[in-house]
């Protein structure tokens, strides 16, 4: 590494650069070397733009010994020269290294918290930890057919179609979901549609027909027609559940490898949206059917989760879902955070999860009365001078100084460890505070050279960020920063 | 000193302006810059030697957020003044006290 460059091969090199003279180019260096001492001498520091800064430091006396006699001696006080190479000089020489950047270390009980969130997460359906999903399933099961006995008491005939129902209620459900929660969730209906197998797809749409005509009973033949057929699908579907809970247990068995986790947490998101939408949902509808829909949607979600842990060419598919679970419950909180603490549950624990996993980048906020972005920062990044970042973010605002209860602010969140800014946010950040910067330029305020010097911590070049026209005065007033 | 100092002596002594003194040295820094980027080491006489060096990887407690990081390797500049300059100033200190 360390390669030799002869004083007479740098002096070379200067010369051709300069066009002068090799002697002329070595008494100047020497006359350069002269000048610096001169200057130790005089002031005891010689600063040379782009390079570094040599200084005379004090050394107090002090006790040493002689390695060679082991005699104690005295070190005598004196001083000692520095050399403080400059930023440009450091960044230069440490090129090779610039792109690392310092990260935590990871501690090995990471993995194994995951998990334990997840179960604290959903307690009321696994109870005790990741084989009772297993269980779980089963219980679905014998609730469902328990339902069916039930049923067969008061209805007789209709029984059949009990089980068959679910699909066209689990239909109605989502549907009356999405009327509440918006458009999103009809790619991911499809989907989960999609991803069970085609006999089952089918079935249920034939199903689902079957159910409208039944739901207005009509004459014993066509049910009569229908029913035999449906049994035998009913018991398919249960066969089908039973063949599938073993799978799931064995995947639980592998539970340890990495490579299944993601299934499990994609399972699990699933479970959790589609639990909480029901739960959600009971709130608004106080018909009779709420418990048998829960226990219906319920079914489902095992069943999705079945498939999402059987089928492992689905997983990209299963991953995509949970995706688009992600953005639901988003939209979720963001409609229900004006009425219900559940809202912001489940938002915590989208947030714990996704912790773990993926975050997203801003969350939607309100702005309730008396809130500010000062505020607002304070109580998102427990660092109220981060607010420029979300004013940065929201181009409809325009004075920093006023905001209106009501509204809905985008909060960009941070994305590096332990709810630190990484790079990216870093950025974002000092574009914030040239926003506010430009705000302020704009109404003459002084305050906004504190907004620029701002940007320039969070960000060291401002102006390979900044789209808009930087004073200079300001510039080099922000450049004494950092 | 700094560096209008340092030009304002050079081209005093050489006779040129500082523009020009300016640029001679600013052609200079950026020569040294250059190899120590390379990684080379080069003495000056009667100044010392620079060189670059590399640090190892190591892992350190960061107060700010309470934790253990790991910080990656990196090169930082070595310099050693020169005897001749380190002796001269050693006495300085010493005539001071």
């Amino acid at each position: 590494m360390s390669e030799k460059v002869t004083f007479g091969e740098l002096i070379e090199s200067i010369a051709e650069e300069t066009d002068r003279s090799k002697q002329f180019t070595h008494d100047f260096l020497k006359d350069f070397a002269d000048v610096v001492n001169g200057g130790l001498e005089q002031d005891g520091t010689v600063n040379i733009a782009g390079f570094g800064k040599f200084k005379l430091k004090r050394v107090d006396e002090r006790e040493g010994y002689n390695p060679q006699t082991e005699e104690k001696i005295t070190i005598p006080a004196h001083n000692k020269i520095v050399f403080k190479p400059y930023k440009d000089l450091r960044e230069l020489v440490n090129a090779p290294y610039a792109h690392l950047e310092p990260e935590l270390i990871e501690e090995d009980t990471d993995e194994e918290v995951v998990p334990t969130e997840e179960k604290s997460g959903q307690d009321d359906f696994i109870p005790t930890g990741p084989p009772t999903s297993k269980d779980s399933i089963n219980d679905e099961q014998e609730a469902s057919s328990e339902d069916e006995a039930e049923e067969e008491n008061d209805n007789g005939d209709i029984v059949e179609f009990d089980g068959e129902e679910t699909p066209g209620d689990e239909d109605k459900i989502d549907d009356e979901l999405n009327e509440f929660l918006g458009t999103e969730n009809e790619p991911q209906e499809e989907q989960a549609t999609d991803e069970q197998p085609d006999e089952v797809t089918e079935e249920e749409q034939t199903v689902a027909k079957d159910s409208n005509e039944e739901e207005q009973p009509e004459t014993t033949e066509e049910e009569s027609r229908f029913a035999p057929s449906e049994e035998e699908k009913t018991t398919t579907l249960d066969g089908k559940e039973e063949s599938l809970a073993p799978a799931i247990g064995s995947t639980k068995e592998d539970g340890k490898q990495a490579n299944s986790l993601p299934i499990f947490i994609a399972a699990v998101f699933i479970l959790l949206v589609l639990v909480g939408g029901a739960w959600y949902f009971s709130l608004f509808s106080n018909g009779p059917d709420t418990s048998q829909q829960m226990a219906v949607n319920e079914t489902s979600a095992v069943s999705q989760q079945a498939d999402a842990t059987a089928d492992n060419n689905q997983q990209s598919t299963a991953v995509s879902n949970q995706d688009q679970n992600q953005d639901q419950q988003e939209g979720q909180s963001q409609k229900t955070q004006q009425n219900k603490q559940q809202a912001t549950n489940t938002a915590n624990q989208s947030a714990a999860n996704s912790s773990t996993d993926q975050k997203p980048d801003a969350v939607n906020q309100t702005i309730e009365k008396g809130q500010t972005l000062w505020s607002l920062a304070e109580d998102n990044y427990g660092n109220p001078r981060l607010w420029p970042w979300i004013y940065g973010k929201n181009d409809a605002l325009q004075n920093p100084d006023k905001i209106l209860a009501g509204n809905s602010l985008s909060v960009p969140l941070p994305s590096g460890p332990q709810n630190n800014l990484n790079a990216a946010d870093s950025v974002g950040v000092a574009k914030g505070f040239i926003a506010t910067y430009q705000w302020y330029k704009g109404q003459n305020s002084s305050k906004a050279k504190n907004h620029l010097w701002g940007a320039k911590l969070y960000h060291n070049d401002i102006r390979s960020i900044a789209d808009v026209e930087i004073d200079k005065a300001d510039l080099a007033y922000a450049n004494r920063a950092r | 000193m700094n560096t209008s100092d340092l030009v304002a002596k050079l081209a005093d002594n050489w006779d040129m302006s500082k523009a020009e003194t300016r640029r001679l040295l600013d052609t200079i820094v950026e020569t040294f810059s250059d190899s120590l980027a390379n990684g080379k080491t080069f003495t000056i006489p009667e100044l010392g030697t620079f060189g670059s060096s590399t640090r190892d990887e190591r892992e350190s407690y960061n107060p700010h957020y309470e934790q253990y990081m790991k910080l990656p390797p990196k090169r930082t500049v070595d310099y050693s003044p020169s005897k001749s300059l380190k002796e001269d100033l050693k006495q300085l200190g010493a005539n001071d006290e």
